[in-house]
């Protein structure tokens, strides 16, 4: 950060990131199938000529300036008729109205590691993922001493610093007291993405200590070490933060869901739902998920009660992390901020076996034949390293492990003994797919999110040369991927208009040598394609339709739709 | 887990030597460029104390005295606090009641009454007749002031200047390392009735 000079600061007031989603399975689908053709749908809809109108009136979170005079009011009425106009005249030659994000070869860098700072108020170091380079000594101290000087020369005069421009770089501040975060991030890469990057950091650290632990220990004891607290979670932190930056699902404030068929999601739903004669020992369930990976197969839950995106995120983590991976049992002590961040929640999570065969098949010689072909499909299905990992879930508000083990073990029981758990391993092995499934010309490959559903889905990456099936170099693919996802990205950050871009626009286009990337948001659906770039923008338009009618169509098994509620 | 962390703040009127003194116990590793830009200014150093070796950050007041020092923010969750006068300077040491004040008001610790303080008396070098605060007038305000730590130093000539911060590493250490933090488990949930901040459905 000392060479960061001649730097700018810029500070502002504090900036939330909403949560802008919630899961509800009463959400209706059917907006979902009204957003069908690209060119009638107009934020506003009210007319067929009104042409991908810009988002003047505000509707997608832009705040109307209270204090204008009549005069402004007036001027921007005028400003308003003139875009109307134009947009009406411009109904009339349909590619001209997408706009062009410039091309900056930034975009196409490979970014180097992004350096993330927690300290507190009163500028202790409690995390960091940057990494010590004993040649340099201890360097760290001295940079968190620096950012806490920055932020509290501001905080003493009431404001808050919120970014350093200092290319290649730039130096993010999120301040959430009593704690501070900082990220280091590419200069190239969206403010707001790395706004979203601090804030589920925050909120992973909120999921160990909660909200008011944290302000209890920090306002008693200013100068306490929280690093005694969060000991042990160091790698899940780590990890978390090499996953944000790839994950879609996050950006977009979404679950990301398992292809899979209708029927078969209804059956897991159904071995999640407590019998009737145990919802009173179960009045503290919160929910129960069935996770693939990291893909949401179900939730069900207490029918007041919603399921926040970010949560689920936080849920996934903590069980993806190496103490809770593959074991059969854990109970973990959790707090699910987006549900309540001052209070302690318990998650019972439980990798799920086939049950072995060796019993039934030793009871039953006449079909010793059939068992050993089973249990390597039994095998391959639960072993191995690309084998699906199936995880049950069990949040409760209530620490009685018991009430709780028991119901867990009802539900392995019913999704073992109806043969489900075999066919979602199954399933899940077969449930990602290819751009080639849609046989759409020049498309690469897309992000999807179901608004209503506030769910993701998206092809496998395979390239975006088209049909270089032959033996990739996986490091190059990897290169390819990472340079298209900051083009995804900038796209969804010019969409929603989130650097102070002058208004939100529901196309957005951008183009490099390499590939061209579409961003479209509608009221029902927000899709990002990728194409050959020497398709025309009239083409990437057919495209993304097609897109969208092929997820229509096959949307029963790429959303979870009619989640369980109880 | 990282070395601990020790924040220390010193204070006192202009031209004591503050900075001096920081700069004869730190020596090696001086950066001064941040001075000039944010009004604060820290040396950090890597210290032993009892077999446990601590990282020691030192906050000087960057030249700013004239505009009340520095602000809540940079006193907050401080280990220990240095008051640092000359001897030869009556007016240094009387000051001293308000910085100590100062300081206990911004800072605002959790245990005012133990709060562990050292007092500098900087500058002994100078020749013995320009001396205007006796030892035995100190030590008396110190012993008033709940048994301070006393310490005559010259900067110049390096004199007690070790032992000084060695004490300050030591009383900042018992004092970071003193807080016992039962970890009373947070409020249970009730879910069936609606959370304060969360488990909203408009959200």
């Amino acid at each position: 950060m000392a060479s960061a000079s001649p730097a700018q600061v810029s500070s502002d007031q504090a900036v939330t990131i909403e949560p802008s989603g919630v899961l509800s399975s009463s959400a209706s689908i059917s907006e979902f199938s009204h957003g069908g053709n690209i060119i009638s749908n107009s934020h506003h809809g009210s007319s067929d000529h009104v042409y991908l109108m810009e988002d003047s009136s505000g509707s997608d979170g832009a705040t109307p300036n209270l204090m204008r005079s009549p005069e402004e009011v007036a001027a921007d009425a005028e400003r308003l008729r003139e875009q109307l106009k134009k947009s009406l005249s411009r109904g009339r030659e349909p590619r001209t109205d997408i706009r062009d994000i410039p091309y900056d070869p930034s975009h196409e860098q490979k970014f180097p590691p992004r350096q993330f700072f927690v300290l507190t108020h009163a500028g202790k170091p409690v995390f960091t993922n940057r990494k010590i380079d004993e040649t340099e000594g201890d360097d760290i101290t001295n940079l968190i001493g620096v950012m806490h000087a920055l932020i509290s020369v501001f905080e003493d005069d009431q404001d808050k610093i919120r970014s350093i421009i200092a290319p290649p770089v730039r130096i993010t501040f999120t301040i959430r007291p009593p704690l501070y975060y900082v990220c280091v991030t590419p200069f190239a890469e969206p403010e707001s993405v790395a706004r979203i990057y601090l804030e589920h950091l925050h909120l992973l650290i909120l999921s160990v200590l909660t909200g008011s632990q944290l302000e209890r220990i920090l306002t008693r004891h200013a100068n306490y070490d929280l690093r005694r607290l969060l000991s042990g979670t160091t790698t899940m932190l780590e990890s978390y933060l090499d996953h944000l930056p790839r994950s879609f699902a996050i950006l977009a404030s979404s679950l990301s869901t398992l292809r899979l068929d209708s029927g078969l999601r209804l059956r897991v739903a159904d071995a999640l739902v407590p019998p009737p004669n145990m919802k009173t020992r179960l009045k503290d369930i919160l929910y129960a998920i069935v996770f693939v990976d990291d893909k949401v197969v179900t939730i069900a839950r207490p029918k007041k009660h919603t399921v926040h995106p970010a949560d689920m995120h936080i849920l996934l983590a903590t069980i993806g992390s190496p103490a809770v991976k593959g074991s059969a049992a854990s109970w973990l002590p959790i707090c699910l901020p987006r549900f309540n961040s001052n209070g302690l929640l318990h998650a019972y999570a439980s990798y799920l076996q086939l049950p072995s065969n060796s019993a039934a098949s030793a009871s039953q010689p006449a079909e010793a034949g059939e068992a050993p072909r089973e249990n390597e499909e039994d095998a391959a299905l639960t072993g191995g390293t690309h084998a699906p990992a199936v995880c049950l879930v069990i949040v409760s508000a209530s620490g009685d492990f018991e009430v709780v083990r028991q119901w867990a073990d009802v539900a392995t029981n019913r999704l073992r003994d109806g043969e489900t758990l075999r066919q979602l391993l199954k399933a899940a092995q077969r449930s990602t797919y290819s751009v080639d499934e849609l046989g759409i010309p020049g498309l690469r490959h897309f992000f999807f999110k179901s608004r209503p559903n506030v769910q993701v889905t998206s092809p496998i990456f395979n390239g975006i040369e088209a049909h270089a099936h032959d033996e990739r170099d996986q490091v190059e693919l990897e290169d390819e991927w990472e340079r298209l996802f900051n083009l995804y990205r900038v796209v969804w950050d010019a969409i929603h208009a989130k650097s102070g871009q002058e208004c939100t626009l529901k196309l957005q286009y951008v183009r490099t040598e390499a590939v061209s990337v579409m961003g479209w948001i509608t009221k029902s659906f927000e899709i990002y394609i990728a194409l050959s770039p020497r398709l025309p923008k009239s083409a990437a338009i057919g495209a993304a339709n097609a897109v969208v009618s092929w997820v229509k169509r096959e949307e029963a098994k790429l959303f979870l739709r009619d989640a369980p509620v109880f | 887990m990282g070395r601990v962390l020790l924040k220390v703040i010193i204070l006192g009127d202009s031209g004591v030597g503050k900075t001096s003194l920081m700069n004869q116990y730190v020596n090696k590793r001086f950066s001064s460029q941040y001075k000039a830009t944010i009004g604060a200014d820290f040396l950090t150093k890597e210290v032993m104390v009892d077999d446990r070796l601590v990282t020691m950050q030192l906050w000087d007041t960057a030249g700013q005295e004239r505009f009340q020092s520095l602000g809540v923010a940079f006193y907050r969750g401080a280990d220990c606090c240095v008051l640092v006068y000359d001897v030869n300077s009556s007016k240094s040491f009387e000051t001293l009641d308000s910085w100590r004040d100062e300081f206990l008001i911004q800072a605002n610790p959790q245990n005012a009454e133990n709060f562990p303080f050292v007092v500098l008396g900087n500058k002994i070098d100078v020749e013995e007749h320009k001396r205007q605060v006796t030892q035995k007038r100190a030590m008396a305000w110190c012993q008033a002031k709940g048994s301070i730590p006393y310490f005559e130093t010259s900067a110049k000539e390096a004199i007690n200047v070790e032992q000084a911060f060695q004490t300050i590493a030591k009383n900042a250490l018992l004092q970071e390392t003193d807080i016992d933090v039962s970890p009373d488990y947070p409020d249970p949930i009730r879910i069936d009735s609606p959370s304060p901040s969360g488990g909203c459905s408009s959200c």
